[in-house]
């Protein structure tokens, strides 16, 4: 159960992650309830605490948003705004590693286009 | 609840250790001497000392209070103070149970099934079954208490300074009896302290033994409030 | 109410000459789970001692729930130490036992206390002197869920128990604390178990606080960089190195640094591997005996 997670990084930075995924994936669609603190802490065997930090850190980013009394919920306009972050983030961590090891292996910028296309 | 009350509720767990052990010592030792005194030609009469048993054991149980339940209670949080009182009103409270049901052990003994038929004098004591109800009581009252108390300050002695210190402490009480009776052979005290003995009637020790207790107690509890778990 | 439930300020305890916990200052604030680590005989089980006053300081303050704890009701009524070395009675059962703590904790709860039990499988009516080291284990476990004290210490509480049992320990640990909220410090060599239900990490080493850090930010914390050892030595050059391992030429280096992306595409672009540090690992590297590595932290 709790093997999920990965003790080398924050784990409210993992926790906010699942979430941004659940959202881009479609599991939590927009104006939807997020599973509470203690159910996150409860899912992942982890501390409360840290679970809230994670799910205050979207609240910050307005990806979700309070309602008093009842929880939180996803923010209208959250997936749009996750899906940007993300393609920047693909952009870094993918795209430019796979341009740096082409360049190591001397595959030229058309043989890496050719490459994609080949497994689309 | 008050902590002292619940340190005495936790030495009622215990009845086993506190109440019905010393009654089996005493009641078994009772009847092989009931038994030997049956065997025994019927002008003969039979007194025993097998009542110091359950005074020995309320020693035994001031050591074991300390050795066991000290640690336990301090593991639930129990200030020091609360033990001790705890530990005393328990042992208060039994030598009281003790010494009434004793005095109406000796009572039948000497008045109602005389020697239970056999001649055995085992409750019913010379010396020790003098005086009147208040009086025969607090003598059995007090030895018990006493003989508690001194096993308790020994148990904290312990807790206190460990074994290196229960070792010194025997050395010097033995070095100080020692020199002690030197000097009442020098000084020529042993006459004065035969005459006191001879003369000290049971309720003036019981007097006597009051006073330590107190004294031992007060002890004991200057060393409990630095003993550690 | 402050919300500082325990405060150490320059605590010291001297056995002769040795000192087994030397001038540490650290505040436990209510409500969190603290992992308090370190390894054998760094001083964490005085400092524990200490607080719950079965112990007496040398010098230094200490107070818990801002009051001093000796012979203290007001501080001991609100606290639960269960430690490996607990003893009972000779003549206790476990039912005995249950009793007994039902007495002192103004918070127990004796349903609970049952069915925790019963979980862990410990027989109501056994003798305290019978249970294998597990199941004495479990008892304190289960005296320190069911008391909820609003301070509860655990130090070592597992000693025999299987896998199975230790994650039951966790579950309901986690379970019970989002119900009742409480503060609770728990002391443990199973770093690699505990380390993400804690809150804040406290480090003890050779008597001395090492480390007082919130848990998620000690995760990645230090990170390793392994590779030809030429080059890994040029990259570390000049950073805090808190763990080296040599195989052949090959050399992996751990860097107590939080990681900067930077960094790790420098790295990488030398051809080297790079991976973050656990807590276990960074705790081990930490307090593995080297004082130039002790320096790097402070």
């Amino acid at each position: 159960m709790a093997n999920q997670i990965d003790d080398s990084r924050p784990i409210f930075v993992q926790i906010a992650e699942r979430i941004e995924d659940d959202i881009i994936g479609g599991g939590l669609p927009e104006e939807t309830q997020v599973p509470s603190t203690n159910q996150f802490a409860a899912f992942y065997g982890i501390n409360p605490a840290t679970a809230a930090k994670g799910v205050n850190m979207l609240v910050d980013e307005q990806i979700l948003y309070k309602k008093r009394g009842i929880g939180m919920f996803v923010a209208a306009g959250a997936k749009e705004k996750l899906m940007d972050k993300r393609k920047e983030q693909f952009y870094e961590q993918y795209v430019v590693t796979m341009i740096r090891e082409a360049e190591k292996l001397g595959i030229t910028a058309e043989q890496l286009t050719e490459m994609i296309h080949k497994r689309g | 609840m008050h902590p002292v009350q619940g340190v005495v509720k936790m030495y009622m767990r215990e009845k086993m250790g506190w109440v019905l052990l010393p009654w089996i010592i005493l009641g078994s030792s009772f009847f092989i001497n009931l038994f030997i005194a049956a065997l025994m030609p019927m002008d003969e009469h039979l007194t025993t000392g097998g009542i110091a048993s359950i005074f020995v054991y309320m020693g035994v149980i001031g050591i074991l209070s300390m050795s066991q339940t000290f640690p336990f209670a301090l593991g639930l949080s129990v200030r020091r103070k609360d033990f001790f009182a705890g530990t005393i009103l328990m042992a208060v409270m039994v030598s009281l149970f003790t010494s009434i049901v004793l005095y109406l052990l000796s009572y039948i003994e000497g008045f109602g099934l005389v020697g239970w038929g056999v001649q055995l004098y085992f409750f019913h004591l010379p010396y020790l079954s003098e005086g009147n109800v208040a009086e025969q009581i607090l003598v059995f009252f007090s030895i018990s208490l006493c003989l508690f108390v001194t096993g308790f300050t020994i148990g904290c002695f312990f807790r206190r300074f460990g074994k290196i210190g229960m070792t010194t402490l025997a050395i010097v009480s033995i070095g100080g009896g020692t020199l002690l009776s030197y000097m009442a052979t020098y000084f020529d005290w042993w006459v004065t302290i035969g005459h006191y003995l001879a003369d000290l009637t049971a309720v003036n020790m019981a007097y006597t033994l009051l006073p330590i207790s107190v004294v031992l107690g007060f002890i004991a509890y200057l060393l409990l409030r630095r003993a550690t778990a | 109410m402050s919300t500082k439930v325990v405060e150490a300020i320059h605590l010291s305890k001297s056995y002769g000459t040795v000192k087994a916990v030397d001038d540490v200052s650290l505040t436990i604030e209510a409500n969190k789970i603290y992992g308090l680590l370190g390894r054998n005989g760094a001083g964490k089980t005085t400092i524990m001692h200490m607080i719950t006053a079965q112990l007496f300081k040398t010098s230094g303050e200490l107070r818990v729930f801002s009051e001093e704890p000796y012979e203290n009701n007001n501080v001991l009524r609100q606290v639960c130490f269960i430690k490996e070395s607990q003893k009972y009675p000779d003549a206790f059962r476990v039912n005995d036992v249950l009793a007994s703590a039902a007495l002192f904790f103004p918070n127990w709860d004796a349903g609970y206390a049952l069915e925790l039990l019963e979980e862990f499988r410990v027989p109501l009516k056994r003798r305290m002197k019978k249970l294998s080291r597990g199941m004495l284990s479990a008892v304190g476990i289960v005296i320190g869920l069911a008391s909820r004290a609003p301070l509860t210490i655990f130090d070592e509480p597992y000693l025999g128990l299987d896998a199975v049992a230790r994650s039951l320990f966790y579950d309901r640990l986690m379970e019970d604390y989002a119900l009742y909220p409480r503060t609770v410090i728990l002391s443990t060599h199973l770093i690699d178990e505990v380390s993400r239900l804690l809150e804040h990490i406290i480090v003890i080493d050779g008597g001395k606080l090492l480390l007082d850090e919130e848990a998620d930010l000690l995760r990645g914390r230090a990170y390793t960089v392994t590779g030809p050892a030429a080059k890994v030595d040029s990259f570390v050059s000049g950073k805090k190195v808190i763990h080296e391992e040599l195989l052949g030429g090959f050399k992996s280096a751990s860097i107590y640094e939080s990681l900067i992306a930077s960094e790790q595409r420098k790295a990488e672009s030398l051809g080297l591997d790079f991976a973050p540090v656990t807590i276990q690992q960074l705790i081990v590297y930490l307090t593995n005996n080297s004082k130039s590595r002790k320096e790097a932290v402070v």
